[in-house]
């Protein structure tokens, strides 16, 4: 991963698009995975959180319009998920089989750091709401402690 | 799923949201009062549905001038609100 500008301070200057092609996990296969997503799970939160991800990053020199989750993986089984910082502050989650998604038309790509996955979407405008991940999810739990 | 009455979140974000620091980020432009979202400051963020408490690590450039918050997620405010009754430092 490239070296971040998270320790300078805002200046008030512009940026570029970071290419989400820098910030990928290499050799990662996604095929068989299950992904998980704490709320918000509604179409606009869902649509909230595409339209920030395409502010600052790109694909292929276009804005990346992808929703932020993760994915269940060898090292990263559920409850280690549910139960870690960021998702044991969710009541509800959903989760849903990568090969749902990928039947759904999303892409989906191994981004940051292990576990989160990006959900792609085909485009910011495209009728998410018909296939969209609320959809196709199954809503399992109420908060892990 | 409704929102609760009367919440207001400081900074909404998305706990899912993460970049290549491995922190939840933000745009400040989303707050409703920016002043009070600066490093080191404790807030309520998320969605009024469930918001949860974060510490402001720092804020940097982002692009269209837009600046960036990194948050690390401290829990939900429940926890906090049972700990400062705990203490004395709210009513029970």
């Amino acid at each position: 991963m490239r070296p971040t500008a998270a320790s300078a301070p805002a200046t008030g200057c512009d940026v570029a698009l970071s290419p989400i092609e820098e910030l990928l996990r290499h050799g990662e296969e996604l095929d068989d995975v299950r992904v998980v997503r704490g709320w918000p799970l509604t179409v606009e939160g869902l649509l909230r959180n595409a339209d920030a991800t395409r502010r600052r990053y790109s694909r292929a020199g276009e804005p990346f319009v992808a929703i932020s989750a993760e994915a269940v993986m060898p090292g990263w089984p559920v409850d280690a998920i549910l139960s870690g910082p960021r998702l044991r502050t969710r009541l509800r989650y959903a989760a849903v089989d990568a090969g749902a998604l990928v039947e759904a038309g999303f892409d989906l790509l191994p981004t940051f750091a292990a576990p989160h996955v990006s959900v792609v979407l085909p485009s910011y405008t495209e009728a998410l709401p018909s296939v969209c991940w609320t959809s196709s999810a199954r809503f399992e739990s109420t908060r892990i402690t | 799923m409704t929102d609760r009455d009367g919440v207001i979140v400081t900074l909404p974000a998305d706990v899912n949201q993460v970049d290549e620091t491995g922190q939840v980020w933000a745009f400040l432009s989303e707050a409703l009062e920016p002043d009070r979202v600066r490093p080191g400051a404790l807030i309520v963020a998320g969605d009024s549905v469930e918001p949860f408490l974060a510490r402001v690590v720092d804020i940097v450039d982002g692009p269209d001038g837009d600046a960036i918050v990194h948050l690390n997620v401290v829990g939900v405010p429940e926890e906090a609100i049972d700990e400062l009754r705990h203490a004395g430092l709210l009513p029970r």
